[in-house]
């Protein structure tokens, strides 16, 4: 945790004149895409942050029209160069299927957007279909199969195709799995199979075992297909308890399908974002309100000299997020409001990524990135092609 | 697969418009689409230097389509202002993809960086985690 990595090579130009707080430490390099005419600082701030105030946040809409300042001369319109100069995404932390990056200079639109698509529109497989031969747990059928379906299969879905309700299934758009589970008391009077696991589901690569009942036939094995093999993501998931005696011995099917149809397909626990925030001195707060304000925000404002010369520092907000609530209240009182402000970064965004294990976070975003992509062709598809860009 | 919407009751003064103003103005039904496409393209299409107006609705939670609205200033057709949009979405998209991309190969080269110095350190060498960066910046400069 905590290690990052810059993705872009060059370190942003210091905080540019405009948009950084006077006197504050600025938690992030300035605003990642300011105009070349800049615009005046309160207009520059509005523009660049949400200030967050006790009772209600202040310009919180990121839109803006191309001639929005255009009577003072700042043109907004889109460029693709300042485009590229200001956006950057760095990862902070990778851990096996969970990801936390920082992406700014982008709109919260085009984010969402993204968001949106890894939850609901990028597929995976899931189990579908549960033929059961027979079930004598106290488990009802029905109760069962869903358990099953929400079992997240570590399996990569781009080798498969989607099985719409008339096609047959095969080898391309069905992945069989057998449960096949008896409880039994061992002569040491130890139980056997009392807890039946995800681990417990065997991969058919030949396909059914009961083709006749489930109409499945596969015309070769998958095997070739999938040399990994598919399993669960985690062997550890509790399917059912038994009793000695009772048995489960069930067939899946599993398709391949999207979180839009049932959040089972979803390829992340959730992914979501939060803007950067920045806490931003107004003004030095000197003698005692400094030591009071740091005693306030004990890591977050550093102290430094006493007495009557003592200031403070802003110290690393990102380690300090418990107390930024607390910056939010101290800045409605009376007798802190001067000196201290917490703003949030419109197009700055600590960005997580919690895959189901399927696929890798970063190959969702990407996944979702093409899918933008993939959509704006579809459009333009049915619109006219226009020989140059008019600007 | 977008459509110029010819006769539909909520947006049937807009298409007047557009018959009058020199296509200065459009909706267009976007089907199977939502607001995971309008939103975003809503906020591209206003940093259009010729877009003086431009605006989606789901008309409702359950309809497959959406409706988007552009009007110009007249230096181009409303039509040409969508497209081109759609033209800054996809440089955008692809100019994220692919610092995601470098941005993963730069964490897989400093784990993989780590990794060598802290069996090099056991081995009592030196080297390590500055030949991976090295990689890692070269390999941004590819893309």
């Amino acid at each position: 945790m905590g290690r990052t990595k810059k993705a872009g090579k060059k370190e942003e130009p210091a905080a540019a004149a405009a948009g950084a707080a006077a006197g504050g430490a600025a938690a992030d390099d300035g605003p990642s895409t300011s105009y070349d005419a800049s615009l005046p600082a309160t207009l520059e701030e509005q523009r660049t942050r949400i200030i967050c105030k006790p009772d209600r946040n202040l310009h919180t809409t990121s839109t803006i029209a191309a001639s929005q300042w255009a009577s003072l001369g700042v043109d907004a319109a889109f460029d693709l160069a300042r485009f590229k100069r200001g956006f950057d995404i760095s990862i902070t932390s990778y851990e096996g299927d969970d990801m936390e990056f920082e992406m700014k200079g982008v709109s919260c639109a085009v984010a969402n957007s993204l968001r949106r698509i890894m939850i609901s529109e990028t597929p995976t497989m899931a189990i579908e279909h549960v033929f059961i031969v027979n079930n004598t747990s106290v488990i009802q059928d029905e109760v069962l199969s869903h358990r099953l379906g929400l079992i997240p299969l570590k399996v990569d879905p781009r080798l498969f195709q989607y099985k719409s309700k008339e096609d047959a299934p095969s080898e391309q758009n069905t992945i069989v799995l057998k449960l096949k589970v008896e409880c039994r008391r061992l002569p040491n009077g130890a139980l056997e199979n009392d807890k039946v696991y995800s681990s417990a589901l065997q991969w058919l690569p030949e396909g059914s075992e009961m083709p006749d009942e489930t109409s499945c036939r596969f015309a070769s094995s998958q095997a070739a297909l999938v040399p990994d093999g598919v399993r669960p993501v985690h062997d550890d998931i509790l399917i059912a308890k038994l009793r000695p005696g009772q048995a489960i011995e069930l067939e899946c099917h599993c398709i391949k399908g999207v979180g839009d149809e049932h959040a089972k397909w979803s390829p992340v626990a959730t992914t979501w974002y939060r803007l950067m925030p920045e806490v931003v001195l107004l003004q030095q707060p000197r003698g005692q309100v400094a030591e009071e304000l740091a005693e306030q925000l004990p890591g977050l404002l550093h102290l430094s000299g006493s007495g009557d010369k003592a200031t403070v520092v802003v110290g690393d907000v990102r380690k300090h997020d418990k107390l930024l609530e607390k910056v939010r209240r101290l800045s409605g009182e009376e007798r802190y409001a001067p000196y201290i402000q917490l703003r949030k970064i419109k197009d700055h965004f600590i960005f997580t990524i919690e895959s189901t294990g399927a696929w890798r976070p970063h190959e969702l975003f990407n996944y979702a990135v093409q899918m933008m992509v993939s959509k704006c062709d579809k459009v333009l598809e049915g619109l006219q092609v226009f020989p140059n860009r008019s600007f | 697969m977008a459509r110029e919407l010819v006769a539909h009751e909520g947006a049937a003064a807009a298409v007047d418009d557009a018959h009058e103003d020199d296509g200065r103005s459009i909706v267009l039904a976007l089907q199977d689409e939502t607001h995971t496409l309008g939103n975003a393209l809503r906020d591209v299409m206003w940093s259009h230097p010729h877009v003086q107006l431009a605006s989606y609705t789901q008309e409702h939670p359950s309809s497959q389509e959406i409706l988007l609205r552009c009007q110009t200033n007249g230096a181009v057709s409303a039509e040409q202002g969508v497209v081109e949009a759609l033209h800054i979405m996809q440089q955008m998209l692809r100019h994220m993809g692919s610092t995601m991309e470098a941005a993963a190969a730069d964490w897989q080269a400093g784990q993989q960086g780590e990794q060598q110095q802290r069996q090099q350190e056991q081995d009592g060498g030196g080297r390590g985690s500055q030949a991976a960066d090295g990689e890692a910046e070269a390999m941004e400069e590819d893309s």
